[in-house]
């Protein structure tokens, strides 16, 4: 078989191994991107045929939907709730356990466990009974003379509550944080020492740096993670009290499966795409003067 | 020196403080689940239940008039079990094919990979489902099980690519020049190679399918072919008093499964996050 | 060492999944289906057909039939094929109509019965899901409010032809209660039972602060001043977890509709097609239901809300007084530690308003292939005696009269009790009748729901709650 770049030799083969993806990607990416573009221009209802109404359902959403701009605002306080909280845990846990202390393993075990469970119902219904009002964090805050708190309860609160909830799950970030600190050369810790600096410039000039691109990485991860949360607002308070836990996602679900509006859904679908990259390309810019980069 | 230890010895007092309040809710439901009904949410709260009851768990299987809790297990074992193997057969072909072989196209289908990995969940989930509502799919578990033999979870694609690379390439030309096809090295050389990088995709692939709640929501109808977190949610009904204890006693065993895997596969869920975290 | 653990754990898996491909459970008679589950619908579904048929091939048919009084028709077609039947629920409910229907199966071995059951959040999410997907069940129970919606949508048949043919005899149910959903002429839902709301209370909180129980025949007002008693007796005392009574909310069709026609107003337009509420008599009603909260007598919402599902103040002890579906008795008598008393709820301060409604109802899905089937059973769990012994009260008092006749005989002194306590209401449903459902009623009753709950939180007026509602039910009525 004769070449002229060797890059340009073809194995037959590969088909067979793409096969698989292939399908998958025409089949269940693709097309259904392509349909749901399409879609948001319609006022499908699955009843009936679809209309081409253009860009009504997007306008609609600006313009009448009290609980779209609602439930957007109460996401994006989500998302500054819980991604700091997280990251923060993360990292400060993550700092202790690099430590070398003895017994570093089961700690960091226990850590990670929430995550593994992460927002199942199971842990649902587990965080709902305990802060219920004659829940167990209630009961423990009436010998120190409290009275009851509706964490879940209360509208006030009740996005808070849910916050620290996801806060509790900081387990990968906190490993991924983990390793990033092993590979920080301790050279550069004892090339300070040498120059007379103190532990907390440590932290400042050294960690703080050489972690950057790792901080930004969970920052973004969580944050789209978090502009997609469901399992515990539906499970735990359905989106109340006076919906200050309807989130971005319920009110998709609600629009398609409850409403069965899947046109205006599928738009709602592609403004939070939307939302998605513009917050993760802000997250980028705003972090350009911060992230320090090796090379 | 001393200085050293008193750090020490405040590092380890705020961990264990720390680790009590993340085991807190499951330490709190490992306590509930045997207590009896009246006691869970007696004013005077203790670890210890007052009387330890299985009853709960007795309860608690038999809760459904039709199926005991084991048939929900099951299904849902079935489920979580039929996609790990789907993802790991057809991921591991995908990512072996981007990193070993040369095919038209390569760089664009790599970027197709990474960009399916930034599609939000719920631009597909519409359409999804009318695919699924036209394929008269609903209510088994062919929405789930065929598209993770198809590669559609990237995530894990993206995973195993990075692991891959990682595999010196050295071995597949010395195989190659044997005369090995593809298709061998692939399965005698690459596989094993990749094995701890798979392991990790099966336990992830596990976790999350076990946790998982939306699509199950929306793909299984019928009593017969639900899984564990629907079982659970349906048992929390509005309409009647609920017997808490027989609640508290299903929801541990439901995350049993998940904690037993963690413990015992502790070193792929660290290797399966900085492998995709951090080398990309 | 770990990496032995891992493989070991992955091939349990392997093995388990192969288990549960094999479908679950052994049949009655010990054997196990054979058949591998390739994921294919129709293989996971005659499974437990087959399972439940299997206990009973030896049985014949014919004298099985349940209604041995039915016309020939439909006592001589064989009942068979595979059905579909869905309802939300709590555990016993489950329980007996699983228990009931499986009984007609016993006798009709040629039948196929799959359920599909949940609790009441998400139910209609879920039914509508199926239907979109044409994937609906045969049989499904519905709210009465919800009927005329899955008219309007096309999702229901007729009934006549199967109450001409004898198949579903509709004899002995309450003729007002059946017209409430003939709709030109057609019959499309068979009332399972009536409910009507009572007055619940804890009689041992009473006792303990010495005061009087509560009686049928009392008005809202009374009802309040022992709530404002038992509270400020229970202060006294050094009760803090102790209140007069629970909020019921989100009771547009009951508590908000009474409170609205005793104040002299009225929910809908005579012709249902706007909303009429928007009222002196609208705001009145409002007031009056927040009252409690307001004087310190009601169960405060962050109390309340923070309950985990299914759990109410009243079942904990925490409300004296709970106001509330007659259909909540069962659960009361059973579960709560105190004793517990009924009566019939409260009279209006004006007018003697209260009455019965169907509490669901049975309809038969348009995308149904063996209607036939689907109303025979049907028939049977509102006809026969022993559907009727199995069911008890599950779905309300039972709307078929001779039913109702004979359950006085060796029920329950609860049963007994509600019986007396619905026929007693019967006799003041005339004061102040509850208007029928507009279309999108339960689009209208989530708004309600969750304009409600800002108003009790205090966040909006209830002005802006009448306006924001009107406003809403006037597009949803509009839309159909």
């Amino acid at each position: 078989m004769k070449k002229k770049r060797g890059k340009q030799k073809y194995d037959k083969e590969a088909i067979f191994f793409l096969l698989p993806w292939l399908l998958g990607f025409f089949v269940f990416v693709i097309w259904p991107i392509i349909q749901s573009f399409i879609l948001s221009f319609t006022n499908y209802d699955v009843f009936t045929r679809p209309e081409f109404i253009g860009l009504s359902n997007y306008k609609e959403m600006f313009e009448k939907d009290r609980l779209f701009v609602h439930s957007l605002g109460v996401t994006f306080r989500y998302v500054l709730l819980s991604v700091p909280a997280k990251v923060t845990f993360a990292l400060f846990i993550a700092m202790i356990l690099n430590k070398k202390l003895a017994g570093m393993g089961i700690y960091r075990t226990i850590y990670y466990l929430p995550s593994i469970l992460g927002s199942s119902v199971a842990m649902s219904i587990t965080w709902k009974m305990v802060f219920s009002h004659y829940g167990i964090i209630n009961q423990l805050l009436g010998y120190f003379g409290i009275t009851p708190i509706g964490f879940l309860s209360s509208p006030d609160l009740a996005l808070e509550t849910l916050s620290f909830i996801s806060a509790w799950q900081f387990g990968s970030a906190m490993v991924i944080f983990l390793s990033a600190l092993k590979n920080i050369p301790t050279e550069l810790y004892e090339a300070a020492s040498v120059d007379g600096a103190k532990r907390r410039h440590h932290f400042i000039f050294i960690t703080l740096p050489m972690l950057s691109p790792v901080i930004l990485f969970n920052v973004i991860m969580n944050m789209i993670g978090s502009f997609q949360v469901f399992t515990q607002a539906y499970v735990m308070t359905s989106g109340g009290p006076v919906d200050s836990t309807y989130f971005y996602v319920l009110h998709l679900y609600r629009s398609a499966f409850e409403q069965f509006r899947m046109g205006y859904a599928s738009a709602l679908a592609w403004v939070l795409t939307g939302i998605i990259v513009i917050a993760t390309a802000i997250t980028f810019k705003l972090s350009e003067k911060l992230v320090y980069y090796e090379n | 020196m001393k200085k050293k230890r008193r750090n020490n010895f405040f590092s380890h007092l705020f961990l264990l403080v720390g680790a009590f309040i993340m085991i807190f809710p499951l330490l709190w439901l490992l306590s509930s689940a045997f207590k009896n009904n009246n006691e869970i949410f007696s004013a005077d709260f203790s670890f210890i239940p007052k009387t330890i009851t299985l009853k709960n768990f007795k309860n608690g299987w038999y809760i459904n008039p039709q199926y005991t809790f084991g048939h929900f297990l099951g299904n849902t074992l079935f489920l979580v079990g039929s996609m790990a193997i789907g993802n790991i057969i057809s991921c591991s072909l995908t990512a072996f094919a981007i990193t070993r072989m040369n095919f038209p196209l390569k760089r664009v289908v790599f970027r197709l990979v990474m960009l399916t990995l930034m599609v939000p969940s719920q631009v597909l989930l519409i359409p999804t489902y009318l695919i699924f509502s036209k394929f008269r799919w609903l209510d088994t578990f062919l929405p789930f099980i065929v598209p993770a033999f198809l590669s559609t979870q990237s995530f894990f694609v993206y995973q195993l690519i990075q692991y891959m690379r990682g595999i010196p390439k050295e071995l597949d030309d010395s195989a190659k020049i044997d005369g090995c096809s593809y298709f061998r090295l692939y399965l005698n050389i690459t596989l094993p190679l990749t094995k701890p990088a798979l392991i990790s995709v099966a336990i992830f692939s596990f976790v999350w399918t076990w946790n998982d709640f939306l699509t199950q929501l929306i793909y299984l109808n019928s009593v017969r072919n639900y899984t564990v977190s629907l079982i659970l949610s349906s048992v929390v009904d509005s309409t009647s008093l609920t017997n808490w204890g027989a609640l508290m006693a299903l929801t541990l065993i439901s995350v049993l499964p998940c904690i037993i895997i963690y413990f015992s596969a502790q070193r792929y869920f660290v290797e399966g996050i900085t492998t995709s975290g951090l080398k990309g | 060492m770990k990496k032995k653990i891992s493989v070991f754990l992955c091939m349990i898996l392997v093995i388990m999944s192969m288990a549960a491909c094999q479908g679950g459970k052994p049949t009655p008679s010990g054997e196990k289906e054979p058949k591998s589950e390739t994921g294919k619908t129709e293989t996971g579904k005659t499974e437990t057909e087959k399972v439940e048929t299997g206990k009973t091939e030896t049985q014949k048919p014919d004298e099985a039939k349940p209604e041995e009084k039915k016309p020939d028709a439909a006592g001589k077609t064989k009942i068979e094929g595979n059905l579909r039947f869905m309802w939300w629920g709590g555990e016993t409910r489950h329980k007996a109509t699983v228990e009931a229907v499986d009984t007609f199966i016993k006798k009709n071995p040629d039948l196929k019965v799959a359920y599909e059951y949940s609790g009441f959040d998400g139910y209609f999410d879920k039914l509508l899901t199926q239907m979109a997907g044409n994937n609906a069940p045969d049989i499904v129970q519905l709210s009465f409010a919800a009927v005329n919606e899955y008219i309007t949508r096309g999702q229901l048949q007729p009934l006549n032809e199967f109450i001409d043919n004898g198949t579903l005899d509709v004899s002995n149910i309450d003729k007002t209660l059946l017209d409430t959903y003939k709709v030109n002429g057609n019959y499309y839902a068979i009332p399972t039972g009536v409910n009507t709301l009572f007055l619940f209370y804890n009689k041992t909180l009473f006792d303990k602060y010495g005061i009087e129980h509560p009686t049928t025949g009392m008005t809202m007002d009374e009802v309040y001043a022992k709530a404002k008693q038992i509270t400020e007796a229970a202060r006294a005392a050094g009760d803090k977890n102790v209140w007069g009574m629970s909020m019921t909310t989100g009771a547009i069709e009951t508590v908000f509709q009474r409170n609205v026609i005793d104040s002299g107003g009225k929910l809908w337009q005579d012709d249902l097609s706007a909303a009429a509420f928007n009222s002196e008599a609208g705001a009145a009603a409002l007031a009056y239901i927040k009252k409690p909260l307001e004087e310190g007598y009601g169960v405060p919402l962050e109390v309340s809300a923070g309950n985990p599902a299914g759990v109410s103040s009243f079942g904990m002890g925490y409300a004296a007084m709970e106001i509330t579906n007659s259909t909540a008795t069962a659960g009361y008598a059973a579960s709560s530690d105190f004793e517990l008393g009924i009566a019939l709820a409260p009279f209006g301060n004006h007018h003697k308003v209260t009455w019965y409604q169907p509490s669901q109802v049975f309809c038969i899905t348009s995308q149904s292939s063996n209607p036939q089937a689907a109303a025979s059973i049907i028939n049977y769990l509102i006809n026969d005696d022993e559907a009727a012994g199995i069911l008890r009260f599950e779905r309300g008092i039972p709307a078929n009269s001779k039913i109702r006749e004979k359950a006085k005989e060796g029920k329950s002194d609860w049963e007994k009790l509600q019986l007396d306590l619905v026929n007693e209401a019967g006799k003041y449903t005339g004061d102040g009748t509850p208007m029928g459902y507009p279309m999108g009623f339960l689009e209208i009753l989530n708004e309600y729901v969750r304009q409600e709950e800002a108003y009790m939180y205090g966040k909006i007026s209830a002005q802006e709650m009448l306006d924001n509602l009107e406003k809403f039910a006037n597009d949803t009525i509009s839309k159909f």
